[in-house]
């Protein structure tokens, strides 16, 4: 029992404690108001992290914005002559594989979806990584002394190998999602050093269209040709284009152009080459093997699923 | 057997019909017992104490006891009325119709001509024999007292 009491309560003496109408109304009252006070502290958490997310979201759209204002204006004289494609990171596929034809060219088209776009030098063990689903040869290298040509940046802020030489006007440069396609001979490009100031991707390839026009060849070779090219101006999908057949440059760049490309950067071209890529089952599908010896400075451009 | 309640200091004990307490009422360390006779007891006592004793002698049969702020013990069966809004509780306290005694007034002041004497001499004029109980008034909060009428009404609403 109890050993104290207030003037305005009462006790039932000899009877287990019970819980007194005043101290029922009381505990009802306590009981509401703390519900109030807990929905009122459950609003306030759930509208300060909603207000806190859009603070983060509108802080890395500032961010985005201010990375791509930068790169503008350090390319303001360069931007004729490159498209810009981010992969969309939206789409459930990883790699979509199709065939069309052009102008009586045959193309496959690589087409990534949720993926990051990368450079690898020779790795036996990316046909076993599961999360690689595109691969094929980059850069041309010398067959000689196995030199890459011209320049190429891999995750360095020194170049792996240097040069602007004549055979390869294009270039390729990946800057996080963004991969940025164009033409420059120069030797000091923005996007080069932009590619080593951020520990990116570069490398320099022979370039087929640019601005959506053709280029103009005169070998008449023909052979396994390949391309990352960026479509049309309002979509910038990325994709690679690879002929089927063995076609002329030429006869390859006017496809590519007809196809709405609006910039296109050539692959090591062939069928000597390692070249393919991963269904969405997991199962391999190899398109080419490249059975000389390897060596270090083979590389390749490669679609890695998020 | 009725149930009794014994209470003991120094110098006395007494036991009292469960049955026959009307009500404790408390003044500082003292109480003060009154009985259906109208008779009263004090004893230095704090309340607290003949609560507790009132719980450990009756045990369950205590129920009939309620603690009504901290200075008054009253038995249920004896109450009359509770009025919280006047702070008023009115107990039951002998009556003249019940027993074997006789209880006479005195006319002007409502004084009790003792019980003998009323019997054996001849009735006083200025006394008369009233036919209805006695009554005491207590005291009591009104919050105390709203929940002592809830209590009661427990048993005696429908």
């Amino acid at each position: 029992m109890s050993e104290t009491i207030n003037d305005d309560e009462i006790r039932v003496i000899g009877q287990k404690p019970t819980m007194t109408p005043k101290k029922k109304r009381t505990l009802i009252l306590i009981g509401v108001v703390l519900t109030i006070v807990l929905l009122v502290v459950i609003l306030f958490l759930v509208l300060r992290q909603n207000n806190d997310t859009k603070a983060i979201e509108q802080n890395i759209e500032k961010q985005i914005t201010n990375t791509e204002n930068a790169e503008e204006s350090q390319t303001t004289v360069f931007e004729a002559d490159v498209s810009r494609s981010t992969i969309d990171a939206t789409s459930q596929k990883a790699l979509t594989v199709s065939n069309t034809t052009v102008d009586g060219i045959k193309l496959r088209l690589f087409i990534p979806g949720n993926v990051s776009v990368e450079l690898s030098l020779y790795d036996t063990t990316l046909v076993n990584d599961s999360s690689v689903v595109f691969l094929t040869q980059a850069a041309n290298v010398r067959g000689d002394n196995h030199k890459i040509i011209g320049d190429f940046v891999y995750k360095s802020n020194t170049a792996l190998s240097k040069g602007a030489p004549k055979s390869a006007k294009g270039f390729c440069a990946i800057l996080g999602q963004t991969v940025i396609l164009g033409k420059d001979d120069t030797a000091t490009t923005p996007y080069l050093d932009s590619a080593l100031h951020k520990k990116g991707y570069f490398f320099r390839q022979t370039i087929y269209v640019k601005g959506g026009a053709a280029m103009t060849f005169t070998d008449e070779a023909k052979s396994y040709r390949r391309a990352i090219c960026s479509l049309n101006e309002t979509s910038n999908q990325l994709l690679v284009i690879e002929s089927v057949d063995k076609v002329t440059m030429q006869e390859f760049a006017n496809a590519l152009s007809n196809y709405q490309v609006v910039n296109a950067v050539g692959l090591m071209g062939s069928f000597i080459l390692d070249e393919w890529y991963r269904e969405e089952n997991g199962k391999l599908v190899t398109l080419f093997t490249n059975n000389n010896p390897p060596h270090s400075n083979r590389n390749y451009l490669i679609f890695r699923a998020k | 057997m009725d149930e009794f309640l014994t209470i003991s200091n120094e110098t006395k004990l007494f036991r009292f019909a469960q049955s026959s307490i009307v009500c404790v009422e408390a003044d500082g360390n003292y109480c003060s017992f009154t009985l259906s006779d109208a008779s009263k007891f004090g004893f230095t006592m704090q309340i607290g104490m003949v609560e507790k004793l009132m719980a450990y002698q009756f045990k369950e049969k205590g129920v009939n006891f309620i603690r009504v702020g901290r200075s008054l013990i009253v038995n249920r069966n004896f109450i009359q009325s509770v009025e919280p809004a006047k702070k008023l509780l009115v107990m039951f306290c002998g009556s003249n119709n019940t027993g074997n005694e006789l209880y006479v007034y005195k006319n002007d002041d409502n004084s009790v001509l003792k019980e003998k004497d009323a019997i054996k001499k001849k009735i006083p004029q200025d006394y008369t024999v009233r036919n209805e109980f006695r009554t005491i008034k207590l005291s009591a909060s009104t919050e105390a007292l709203k929940d002592l009428k809830e209590e009661l009404e427990k048993n005696f609403m429908l």
